[in-house]
């Protein structure tokens, strides 16, 4: 049990460590959104929203990432601490997608004049935050909560499968979403300063991330440890209601 | 004299040419469209349209344009600092049984 104990603490000291550092990096990256980069010549101030919006995609697919990572790991030696980050880092998924579908139609509003389309990477970022709104609504969904778990695990791995696909989405299909501009093999299209700016944003989002994955994680824990002692306690009180029973 | 009047009328033109000439420009920036980017400072904004969805001729540079750069912000921030608030009155809840139910000797 003090295994655990300090285990806990240790993470928690990470966590304050990371959060220290990602509230700097917020700062730092909010002076290069606000006062360092120039406005883009052909979307005007709304372009800042895609400093926000596409280190929020690369997030969110970070952690729906980890999620396919630890639920396939955890379904072959079955360790509980592996179920615990996945969960964790659904949640978290779950939260930068929702700022990913709110952000974007914030742009699309202005740049296209339409809040949203139908279109590929569109629809496949939609039915990616269903698919993990589902991940939650399984756990909670079976009796035994281990099923629950194990089938978490399997909706996990699968759902992850939507995330290269809405990556080369843009490529493949006729898209009115904007193509790659940093991440292309013949080198970045934009000026520098927005490059770096939004190199800088996809650092200080990965750090808020792994902050709050380790809050997240800290807090499953947590709960978990709370399980189980109330567990006992039910167990142990049943079991001296039992024995008055018999006396 | 004559000679003065036309000097004098060239350098008084010699701006408005200037302009004249920088206003091709600053018409092509203003209407430029993804297909003719290249330009350093493009992020490639919307593609040519075949479906009937509309485009983006000119950049916005309404108010509405700040105005829906400041919700963006905002929501962002907003529900990351809503999450984290709400982690931390979950530690706080959970503590609170923990504690609980060690006094209970469990």
């Amino acid at each position: 049990m003090n295994d655990v104990v300090e285990s806990q603490e240790s993470t928690r000291r990470w966590a304050v460590i990371l959060s220290a550092i990602s509230g700097l990096s917020v700062l730092a990256t909010f002076w290069l959104i606000f006062f360092y980069v120039p406005t883009e010549r052909e979307m005007g101030i709304v372009q800042r929203i895609y400093y926000v919006h596409v280190p929020s995609a690369w997030v969110a697919f970070l952690a729906f990432g980890i999620v396919a990572l630890c639920s396939l790991v955890y379904l072959w030696i079955r360790d509980d601490r592996l179920d615990a980050i996945a969960l964790s880092s659904a949640e978290l998924g779950l939260v930068f997608t929702t700022i990913v579908l709110i952000t974007g139609p914030l742009w699309g509003k202005i740049a296209w004049g339409v809040w949203w389309v139908w279109d590929a990477r569109l629809s496949l970022t939609l039915l990616l935050w269903f698919i993990y709104v589902g991940y939650f609504m399984l756990r909670g969904a079976t009796e035994n909560p281990e099923r629950g778990k194990r089938f978490a695990a399997i909706l996990g791995i699968v759902g992850a499968v939507d995330i290269p696909l809405i990556h080369v989405s843009v490529l493949w299909f006729r898209s009115q979403h904007p193509q790659p501009v940093v991440l292309r093999a013949e080198g970045p299209t934009a000026d520098p300063e927005i490059v770096k700016t939004l190199l800088f944003s996809f650092l200080t989002f990965t750090i808020v991330f792994f902050a709050l994955l380790l809050l997240r994680y800290g807090l499953e824990r947590l709960q978990r440890r709370v399980d189980a002692a109330t567990f006992r306690a039910a167990t142990r009180s049943s079991s001296i209601n039992s024995q008055g029973a018999v006396r | 004299m004559r000679l003065l009047l036309l000097c004098l009328l060239l350098v008084s033109a010699a701006p408005a040419a200037t302009r004249a000439q920088d206003l091709p420009a600053a018409a092509e920036t203003e209407v430029a469209t993804p297909l003719d980017a290249g330009a350093p400072t493009s992020v490639n904004a919307a593609p040519v349209q075949s479906n009937g969805l509309p485009t983006a001729p000119t950049p916005p540079r309404t108010m509405r344009a700040y105005w829906h750069v400041f919700v963006a912000f905002a929501v962002a921030w907003a529900l990351l600092f809503g999450y984290v608030v709400a982690l931390g009155r979950r530690f706080g809840s959970l503590e609170r049984e923990i504690r609980r139910l060690e006094g209970t000797g469990v």
